[in-house]
């Protein structure tokens, strides 16, 4: 059904109604709607110049304003004022009032967006990362600790037979002197190592720990497991730069 | 530091009157013979604020060098002394050249901090 009201057209259709200016026809079916049309399209053209008659049909998806000109239609979209006026065929034009058209709407514009895509959840993806890292850097500035030991790299010797040459090679007592405030490096065959320094009364600040022997930078060296590294040059033990000499065993007593 | 100007002026002031540093070899913490009379209202016995204890040495081995009389200050048994760079570093650029390699005031066995008081 179709809402139709006509303007200066009088019952028929057929003719114009000066002193009418609305007359509102009420809800009419396509049948009589068609009737309708087919009849104002007849309408007298001087008539139809000089009182300007047309009908306003309300459809489901559409308001049209007719007119008639030289015995066709002409049709206005009551919602497109700018729009010129589109020559129709009846047929076209109940098409037109039943077609769901696409609004011009920018909030239905934006309904029919499609939902964000990957670019949108990767660049907020990417936002959190950021945000991630800018905020481990700031706790690793904080909390980072720059250390005086510096790690050396020592790459292990890997053949048993070398090693254990090595281990019974380097065995043996090195110190930097025998008087008091001296210090000396115990290292026995089986991967053990002692430290300490000759006391008034006896080794003080004394130690133990475990090695390994290893190169570092082409040099041969025993790495410890909380003592640091040991270079070995020559018949000489370095440690934090201090040189240690081999003492001579002990002669038999 | 300021303690460690401290000790150094007690220890110049025994050297000055008894014509030598004190003797050294005692473990850390423990104060030189003849000392208590010039450290005994000091810190020298508790743990230092950055760690460890301190510890006098004559003849000491230190960085490939050897010095007359020093003032170390010791790692000790569930004692550590700092390895902070930033940390140590400020401390040899109040006392010292600011160079933790040299001076007066520098890492020497262990890195350990190590205060001249005569080379």
């Amino acid at each position: 059904m179709y809402r139709v009201t006509s303007s200066h057209l009088g019952p028929d259709a057929r003719r114009t109604r000066a002193g009418t200016e609305n007359l509102d026809r009420g809800e009419m079916s396509e049948a009589e709607l068609t009737v309708l049309l087919d009849a104002f399209v007849d309408i007298d053209p001087a008539d139809n110049e000089e009182h300007d008659p047309h009908i306003v049909v309300v459809g489901r998806s559409a308001k049209l304003i007719v007119r008639t000109s030289r015995g066709r239609l002409q049709v206005y979209d009551v919602r497109d004022h700018a729009a010129p006026a589109v020559e129709m065929t009846v047929p076209a034009i109940f098409q037109r009032l039943d077609k769901v058209v696409e609004t011009t709407s920018p909030f239905a514009v934006e309904e029919h967006q499609p939902p964000p895509t990957a670019p949108h959840r990767g660049i907020a993806f990417a936002m959190l990362i950021v945000g991630l890292a800018l905020n481990g850097y700031i706790l690793y500035s904080v909390f980072y600790v720059e250390s005086v030991n510096k790690k050396i790299e020592v790459k292990l010797l890997t053949d048993a037979t070398e090693i254990k040459a090595k281990e019974d090679a380097l065995g043996g007592v090195y110190a930097t002197g025998s008087k008091t405030g001296d210090r000396v490096i115990e290292v026995d065959a089986l991967g053990q190592v002692r430290f300490y320094e000759i006391g008034s009364s006896g080794p003080i600040n004394d130690s133990k720990d475990t090695y390994r022997v290893g190169r570092h930078d082409g040099a041969l060296c025993l790495t410890t497991e909380d003592s640091g590294v040991i270079d070995l040059v020559g018949e000489t033990l370095v440690y934090y730069r201090d040189v240690y000499q081999r003492r001579k065993p002990p002669g038999p007593s | 530091m300021n303690d460690l100007r401290v000790f150094s002026g007690a220890f110049q002031a025994y050297a000055q009157q008894n014509g030598d540093w004190p003797a050294g070899g005692g473990q850390p913490g423990a104060v030189p013979p003849g000392m208590q009379g010039y450290l005994g209202t000091t810190n020298w016995s508790r743990t230092t604020p950055i760690g460890g204890n301190y510890q006098f040495a004559t003849q000491s081995p230190q960085a490939g060098g050897r010095y007359a009389a020093v003032i170390i200050i010791s790692s000790t048994p569930g004692n550590p002394v700092t390895v902070d760079y930033n940390q140590l570093s400020d401390i040899d650029t109040k006392l010292d050249d600011g160079n933790l390699g040299s001076g007066n005031f520098f890492l020497g066995y262990r890195n350990y901090p190590v205060f001249v008081l005569e080379h």
